[in-house]
């Protein structure tokens, strides 16, 4: 299992009208290799797999991935995508360019209360059990959260 | 709403490729097409020689001959070859073979060995059916001259000559059948003829051909109702084939060489 904990990500200034929902937002999410999982958790930085999936232990939801799989091709064939090779190139994007994937997290937010700030952890693992985890599960550009107002 | 900012997407280069002739190519862009048909060549997966081979003939069969659909077929095929040789060697051209010029296949085909004495990719090629298919030859080979056809230089005066499209693609598709039955062997056979590295040279003649003639008095458009037609297999349609800039590319030198053409554009010189 791979354990990747944030940076304080800022919320709104709790003064202000309250937001109706917020979300977690992986940019440039990499789904080359086999489908995994994500077990996200909010304001708990040692959250680990043995942490109940409860909203009191910070837990906003698993969001499983179906991703590429095993790679068949000749060496390169997955390595992720670099983009268009000019202005005139109209193939479709590579079906492993990196995608942006959302996860609604509104309940788990408000039931931390008022605060300011709040530290994400995320659980990767493989989905299927019965594969060798691979070192690095879980790459992505940036993670966001947004809120709504 | 908190939002982190993302670094803006790095530009693409927006320059035209030119393609030029085979027989004008520096020896370092020959070596370049060598490079970039052998690193094609040693990708077994979509990215590859081999896969665009099967586009053709054995194994899916895509290509559209005798019919509306065999210019913009083709051009969109050749599209999507090069810009797969480009990804492996970015300077790439795809070069044509101008039978109009010359009784014999351009030496770089058909020499045993490369400058650096290695197997001449030009050459042959394998042939690697990606499906079921009836018994494939194991490589690619030539019979030149050997079918009861004439042989190069060809004349293009008629085809030039043609004002409708139906008219102008009859009268090119004759003289392309009759280069393919010429060179003969597997080139000769639509199954395996796109394996062989000639077949792109070939076939970037006669879709520069087509271009020369779209750009002068006599060129006009398909038929209307072909224009929406998705060619196999990734859609693109008629109407996106019908102007080669907007595809990226353009030729080398190519209003002197058939008459009745308009001057070449401004500013033309080889690729890379």
């Amino acid at each position: 299992m791979q354990r990747y904990v944030s940076d304080p990500l800022r919320l709104p200034d709790p003064a202000q009208p309250p937001f109706y929902r917020a979300d977690l937002e992986l940019v440039g999410l990499e789904k080359s290799g086999p489908s995994f999982v994500l077990d996200v958790f909010v304001g708990n930085p040692e959250a680990d797999a043995r942490t109940p999936h409860e909203i009191t232990s910070g837990w906003a939801g698993t969001m499983p991935v179906f991703a590429h799989g095993d790679c068949w091709g000749s060496r390169g064939h997955c390595d992720t995508p670099s983009g268009p090779i000019s202005a005139f190139d109209r193939r479709l994007p590579h079906a492993l360019t990196p995608v942006n994937l959302a996860m609604e997290i509104t309940e788990a937010i408000r039931f931390l209360g008022p605060v300011e700030e709040v530290v994400v952890t995320i659980l990767a693992q493989e989905a299927d059990p019965d594969r060798a985890e691979r070192e690095q599960i879980l790459r992505f550009r940036t993670l966001m959260l947004v809120t709504y107002d | 709403m908190t939002v982190t900012a993302l670094a803006a997407p790095a530009p693409q280069p927006t320059n035209l490729v030119l393609r030029p002739s085979v027989t004008k190519l520096s020896p370092a862009e020959l070596a370049t097409l060598r490079s970039a048909i052998a690193k094609a060549l040693a990708l077994a997966d979509e990215r590859g020689y081999q896969f665009f081979a099967n586009w053709h003939g054995v194994t899916f069969g895509y290509c559209r001959h005798h019919e509306d659909l065999f210019l913009p077929w083709h051009r969109a095929y050749l599209y999507y070859f090069e810009l797969a040789l480009r990804e492996v060697e970015p300077t790439l051209a795809l070069p044509w073979w101008d039978w109009t010029a010359s009784p014999t296949i351009p030496a770089a085909y058909t020499d045993a060995k490369d400058p650096s004495e290695n197997e001449n990719v030009l050459l042959k090629a394998p042939i690697k059916p990606w499906g079921p298919a009836k018994e494939a030859p194991p490589e690619t080979f030539r019979k030149v001259g050997k079918a009861p056809v004439h042989g190069p230089p060809y004349d293009l005066t008629y085809v030039m000559a043609a004002t409708s499209y139906q008219d102008f693609e009859e009268r090119l598709w004759e003289i392309h059948d009759t280069v393919h039955v010429w060179v003969g062997g597997t080139m000769g056979n639509p199954d395996w003829a796109a394996y062989d590295p000639l077949f792109w040279a070939h076939h970037t003649m006669v879709d520069r051909i087509w271009r020369i003639w779209q750009h002068s008095a006599n060129g006009a458009n398909p038929p209307a109702g072909s224009l929406d037609t998705a060619l196999e297999p990734r859609g693109m349609r008629v109407r996106e084939t019908l102007e080669v800039r907007s595809l990226g590319y353009d030729y080398v030198g190519t209003a002197d060489a058939v008459a009745g053409t308009i001057a070449a554009p401004a500013g033309a010189k080889a690729a890379g």
